[in-house]
């Protein structure tokens, strides 16, 4: 009796669940996508990114573009090279992608991780928001002149609150060498703690998004807009190629899958983000939330994608 | 009882040295910043000093068996308690399936977890009919209901196949 | 005010109050859970709220916060495991008060301290954050290190006595935490060339790895007996508010401690139990208590905790900044239902502003109700056959860890914490003090690196800056005060 009742039971409990995951389990189709697709984000919940992750995957599966889900699925960590590490190592079978941006380059450049996009094969950019060199509304800094004239009255006074390696970093580095600037650098981290920093007059300027400012009841200030023409709902801003710096510094959302992944699989995918980043829905969401949803792929996407890389590694070798 | 003591911290000592020794090499191999005056390798250095040096003093005083470093009661924990040894070491066993087959994917986390609960009740625990009808149902009910609320209410992902 | 008023009746209807009540209630219950917590559930429930209603989605997670971090008290008190990193500092008190065959004084402290702390922060959280988050902005790196030297200097108190093991303990953790990339420059710190190692050790493998994993291998390995108690019931715990009324000036200091620290962006309820835990003990004429069922204890960690719920909700509405982790989640909710957070919301979405706020309170209400209605239940938690407990709080560990990161490599990573904190309770070493090198000293290291950067190399505005000043001398006094009692106390009883 007492031997046979702990495998009775053991038996009993593996029937039980045996029967029951049956009935969950799905029957193999040839067709892609066949079972749900994992969108990799590379940071934690609630993030930006997150967001247009989410919105974006939402959007293919409110919409029924794929005939299955897309699901997020975060992996922060690391400064994103958790996450793009994991989708590099990754099947290359259509499954597994990767939501990032130019942080997989400066990650390479910066040596934080030993891959980049190339590593990759390229899917699609589907939004944009371009980045602008904000102050505090009381540091009594309106434009690029103002800084200018304080930094050669009191060289090394000014401090620019960056995340070390970062592309904000990298942007304000190649600003303020256009503008000719001696900036010093303090690492304070992510986008709330920068803003809180220049509100809380510690340091004087930072990098951020026009959201930021936008969003800031008054109290956060944008003195150059970095994109390729001026920000409709910050009219009044210059932008970098009107002061003459010649650059351009944006946060382009790329979707990337393992190397090697096959065309037609991606085809498909590309088609379904081409059609959400249509949908007005989502035009209007992001364009409220301050981000430009634009669709790109193929040809021009490798292009925009190299010239970022070729701007950003003529930089990395001053901030190493 | 009082000799295991001193052995056990000797032996916190040694591994504590080794690790500051770790702890020193990686600082050490850490480049300087031109952005601050403190890299990034100043603070394991000064960690891994000081840790070595506490190590250092700890070893000393239980080696010269010159004071037992004091510790409250309730922070030790309990040692290997008698006869316990097989169910011990079967347990452990039994959990490492468990972790390997979610890790390796072998097993869906449903079937894995319930196997799991069940033989690590019939390890430990009672034998009686009433406690095995209560191991069963609640690894049933936790292995079969949290998987579901998890992947099909919340779309999660789980470990395991 | 009358806005204010406008929500409460709002949100005492039908629909919101459910959802108000199933999320305090999901929240202590998970919160309960070593394992699982607050964060996972908020984090996990996120995509479902796209589907709700705005208001009533972040009303429910606002109270899923407010539940679990009251939650983890219960298995703290009865298992040794702290349900949330939260109630580490209760574990302290809580356990030993049970074992001694007082769960249910444990139990009812914890909840009365944890609500009066709710109501106390709530207070400064409707009517000042505008003045408060601005107060908080003031806080640059020196004014954050000198807050986290003042709670360092808890490890001697923690140690209990056996100092020398206990600062180990604090440096090991400290060595553990610098595993991965340093906040100041980037870097990536000792990963010797194993990637995966590049996000460090994450905290919640770690500290689930040293206080349940290990906590789980002591229950496997020794003959402990489960927590001996008499019944508990809503009335046990009535009859013990009379018991609370001499905390009283411990209730409010240690409220005010934690609604100040979660007010500080980056800082959340852990530290503020620690802070409040250490400056409590300091400041106790039993000191020597501490560690082995203080009330006091409980008491200073509960309400400090669950002020900081809702102080970190307050640069959250004012300022649109989080003040924990789980307010940035609370923040891409706000984002995900197109609201701006930040000082704009109280114009532009005023229900929602003033709902967060009014939902804090009724949570809190909801909360205390139903954890000592339910105490009777709850308690019996500790009855549960170590043999069918362990495993399956080793099944919801993994959850918590797979689901947070989704790599199983961190489930690893918690187990062997979880062998190296029973290793480590085996020598003797507090693990409580692993705890605080693991979670301040980092912040103290970026903090100090991050003043360097900011005053060029300085260290003077540390006693320049008056709020960083305060702190030191404070801190300095803290040092001071067991030795000033004792030549004190010696000059007294010596014969004239």
């Amino acid at each position: 009796m007492t031997q046979t009742t702990p495998v009775k039971t053991l038996a009993a409990g593996i029937a039980i669940t045996a029967l029951t995951s049956l009935g969950t389990v799905a029957l193999a189709q040839d067709a892609f996508p066949s079972e749900p697709i994992q969108l990799v984000v590379p940071w934690g919940p609630g993030g930006p990114g997150d967001t247009y992750g989410r919105m974006l995957a939402q959007a293919i599966n409110d919409n029924n573009l794929l005939p299955q889900p897309v699901v997020v699925v975060n992996m922060p960590g690391g400064g994103t090279t958790i996450g793009s590490r994991d989708v590099r190592d990754a099947d290359a079978d259509g499954y597994r992608l990767l939501f990032s941006h130019q942080t997989l380059i400066t990650a390479e450049l910066m040596g934080t991780s030993d891959f980049g996009p190339d590593d990759f094969t390229p899917v699609a950019e589907t939004n944009n928001f371009c980045l602008v060199y904000g102050t505090s509304a009381e540091s009594g800094f309106e434009t690029m002149e103002d800084l200018q004239a304080a930094a050669e009255a009191e060289p090394g006074s000014l401090t620019d609150a960056t995340l070390l390696g970062s592309l904000s970093h990298f942007s304000s580095a190649m600003l303020n060498d256009a503008a000719g600037i001696d900036m010093r650098y303090v690492n304070v981290g992510g986008g709330s703690a920068r803003t809180t920093s220049l509100m809380g007059g510690h340091t004087q300027v930072a990098i951020m998004s026009p959201t930021d400012v936008i969003r800031s009841d008054g109290r956060l200030r944008a003195l150059v807009y970095m994109g390729p023409d001026r920000h409709p709902d910050l009219p009044d801003v210059p932008t970098t190629t009107e002061l003459g710096y010649g650059f351009e510094s944006c946060l382009n959302y790329w979707w990337f899958a393992p190397a090697g992944t096959p065309d037609e699989r991606l085809d498909t995918i590309r088609a379904a983000l081409e059609q959400a980043v249509a949908l007005p829905s989502l035009q209007e969401a992001m364009t409220s939330r301050g981000v430009t949803p634009e669709f790109y792929s193929g040809e021009a996407l490798d292009a925009r994608i190299a010239a970022n890389a070729t701007a950003l590694s003529s930089v990395a070798g001053a901030l190493q | 009882m009082q000799n295991k003591a001193l052995r056990d911290d000797v032996l916190l000592a040694l591994v504590m040295l080794i690790i500051s020794a770790i702890l020193f090499y990686g600082g050490w191999q850490l480049p300087a910043s031109r952005w601050e005056p403190m890299g990034p390798g100043g603070m394991p250095l000064i960690t891994a000093s000081a840790l070595a040096g506490l190590s250092l003093i700890l070893l000393v005083q239980a080696l010269l068996k010159h004071r037992l470093a004091e510790t409250a009661d309730q922070a030790r924990a309990s040692s290997l308690a008698e006869g316990r040894l097989p169910k011990v070491l079967a347990c452990v066993a039994v959990s490492f399936v468990y972790l390997l087959s979610l890790a390796l994917e072998l097993l869906p986390f449903m079937v894995a977890t319930v196997v799991y609960i069940i033989a690590y009740g019939l390890i430990d625990g009672g034998r009686g009919r009433r406690d095995l009808m209560v191991l069963v149902a609640t690894a049933v009910a936790l292995g079969i209901g949290v998987s579901l609320i998890l992947t099909e209410i919340l779309i999660v992902q789980l470990p395991g196949a | 005010m009358e806005q204010l008023l406008a929500s409460f009746s709002q949100l005492l209807t039908p629909v919101p109050l459910f959802f108000i009540a199933l999320g305090t209630i999901l929240g202590v219950v998970i919160g309960a859970i070593p394992g699982l917590g607050p964060a996972m559930l908020i984090a996990l429930l996120l995509p479902l709220t796209f589907y709700m209603d705005s208001v009533n989605a972040l009303i429910m997670l606002v109270s899923i916060y407010v539940g679990g971090i009251s939650g983890g008290l219960i298995s703290a008190a009865l298992l040794k495991m702290p349900g949330t990193p939260a109630a580490i500092m209760t574990t302290m008190d809580a356990y030993p008060m049970a074992m001694s065959g007082q769960a249910s004084r444990a139990l009812s402290l914890g909840v009365i301290a944890s609500f009066v702390g709710g109501m106390i922060s709530w207070v400064f959280l409707a009517a000042l954050s505008p003045s408060l988050a601005e107060f908080a902005l003031r806080f640059g790196p020196y004014e954050f290190l000198a807050l986290v030297l003042m709670a360092l200097i808890l490890i001697s108190a923690v140690s209990q006595g056996a100092l020398l093991k206990g600062l180990i303990g604090a440096l090991f953790g400290f060595g553990v935490a610098i595993v991965g990339p340093d906040v100041a420059s980037g870097v990536i710190r000792l990963n010797f060339g194993y990637d995966e190692l590049n996000a460090g050790f994450r905290l919640l493998p770690t500290l689930l790895g040293l206080f349940v994993v290990s906590q789980l291998i002591e229950m496997l390995v020794g003959n402990q007996k489960p927590v001996q108690q008499a019944s508990t019931t809503a009335m046990d715990i009535l009859r013990n508010t009379g018991n609370m009324v001499k905390h009283w000036g411990n209730v409010l200091r240690s409220s005010v401690i934690g609604t100040w620290i979660g007010i500080l962006p980056g800082v959340g309820s852990a530290v503020a139990a620690i802070v409040s835990y250490s400056v409590t003990r300091n400041v106790s004429k039993k000191k020597e208590e501490f560690g082995k069922g203080s009330e006091e204890g409980i008491v200073a960690a509960e309400s400090a905790n669950n002020a900081a719920v809702n102080g970190a909700l307050v640069p959250l509405i004012a300022l649109g900044i989080p003040g924990s982790v789980v307010d940035a989640i609370l923040i891409g909710a706000l984002i995900v239902h197109d609201l701006q957070p930040g000082p704009g919301l109280f114009r532009e979405q005023p229900q929602v502003a003033y709902g967060i706020i009014a939902a804090a309170l009724i949570a809190n209400i909801i909360m205390f109700a139903f954890m000592i209605t339910c105490a009777g239940y709850i308690a019996k938690v500790a009855k549960i056959p170590k043999s069918l407990l362990a495993p399956a709080i080793l099944v919801f560990c993994i959850i918590g860890v797979f689901t947070a990161t989704n790599r199983f490599f961190d489930v690893w990573i918690m187990l062997g914490f979880g062998v190296i904190g029973y290793l480590l309770r085996r020598a003797g070493v507090p693990i409580g003090t692993v705890v605080l090198g693991f979670i301040l000293a980092p912040i103290a290291e970026s903090e100090l690196r991050n003043g360097l950067m900011l005053y060029n190399g300085s260290l003077w505005p540390m006693v320049t800056r008056p709020i960083a000043l305060a702190f030191v001398i404070a801190s300095v006094a803290m040092l001071a005060w067991p030795l000033v009692s004792k030549s004190l106390a010696a000059r007294r009883h010596a014969p004239d």
